[in-house]
């Protein structure tokens, strides 16, 4: 099938000429030709290095993440002995308020302690096991001691001498 | 691609070179036009052909290529322009009015009546198949310079050329099946 048409020669006028000519003549190739490619590729490197520091940075020994505890986190100033009592077992009757160094020994009261120690004094939300002859309270771990302990869940020896809040080592559970 | 010497000359703002593009191209340029004219009567093929010549002289510095494979390049915008015209049109909302000729007036140089043959022809077919036989079997663009002017690729032209051309037969028979029965 022929669908070829005979196609007229134009002429063109010599106002359309002239116009052409000027236009022409101002014509400058436009500044976005190919700058798309470059633009993606300089996207794409920018996001490289970013993720790249990022990473970088993360796994880079030395540095310290914000998230991680270490070990010299534990207890943060929140001793708050309910009042100066002396232990019966340890012999030592001094509270420790607003101590902050883990695995030590003290025998004031705490609260939210978090990591294992010896101490003598009444706690409070304690959750590792221990050894101490104070009062607790939500005591969960077995252990020995010789205090008085409130909220205990799991049997334990308690001698009852360990002192009591007021100091007084009795042997008395609740 | 490098430029030959009538597009260099072009870019430089000689007239001849200009010229000799306007006969090579205005044509057929023209032609295609008027295959795929829209029903806007305010705006016709000849009015969006001029509008693409100066748009091309304006953006000369933008093509690379020989004299002959700047038909592709100038379909290429004669396209967008007429997209931009119809929006235009769109807005406008013309309506055709009663003085308005009902039929295309002869010129000194047009072949009116072929072309309203391949118009009527060509009036089956889905745009896109009939711009690109419009293009490449009525105006006589290669595949290639048809893929430049209607932002395909040359596969996708010579599937939609082929769909086309066997529906054109497939109507022919048909028609002439329907003539020699009555």
């Amino acid at each position: 099938m022929d669908l070829k048409v005979e196609v007229p020669e134009l002429e063109p006028s010599s106002v359309l000429l002239e116009q052409l000519a000027q236009l022409s003549q101002g014509s400058v190739p436009s500044a976005g030709r190919g700058g798309g490619p470059k633009r993606a590729l300089m996207a794409a490197l920018s996001v490289t290095v970013i993720a790249g520091a990022s990473w970088l940075t993360g796994t880079m020994p030395g540095v310290a993440s914000p998230f991680a505890h270490g070990p010299g986190h534990g207890h943060a100033g929140v001793h708050a002995p309910a009042e100066p009592a002396s232990d019966g077992a340890s012999g030592d009757s001094s509270a420790a308020p607003g101590q902050a160094k883990a695995h030590h020994q003290d025998n004031g009261n705490h609260t939210g302690q978090t990591k294992p120690h010896s101490n003598s004094g009444n706690h409070t939300g304690q959750t590792k096991p221990h050894t101490h002859s104070g009062n607790h309270t939500g005591q969960t771990k077995p252990h020995t001691d010789t205090g008085n302990h409130t909220g205990q869940t799991k049997p334990d020896q308690a001698g009852g001498n360990g002192g009591n809040g007021g100091g007084e080592g009795n042997g008395h559970h609740t | 691609m490098r430029d030959d010497a009538v597009v260099a000359a072009a870019k430089r703002g000689d007239q001849d070179a200009w010229r000799a593009l306007y006969r090579a191209h205005a044509g057929r340029l023209v032609v295609w036009l008027e295959t795929r004219a829209g029903n806007d009567s305010a705006v016709t093929a000849e009015d969006v052909a001029a509008q693409t010549w100066l748009t091309a002289a304006e953006k000369v510095a933008d093509y690379e290529g020989t004299a002959e494979e700047f038909g592709g390049w100038l379909f290429g915008i004669a396209r967008r322009v007429a997209a931009n015209s119809r929006r235009r049109s769109g807005r406008r909302r013309t309506e055709p009015v009663a003085e308005a000729p009902s039929t295309a007036v002869a010129g000194p140089d047009a072949t009116i009546a072929e072309q309203d043959w391949v118009r009527d022809l060509l009036a089956g077919l889905s745009p896109r198949e009939r711009d690109v036989v419009a293009c490449v079997d009525v105006v006589g663009l290669s595949a290639e310079d048809a893929a430049k002017a209607l932002g395909m690729s040359q596969v996708a032209v010579r599937v939609a050329r082929h769909r086309a051309l066997r529906r054109l037969r497939s109507d022919a028979r048909t028609s002439l099946l329907a003539t020699s029965l009555a």
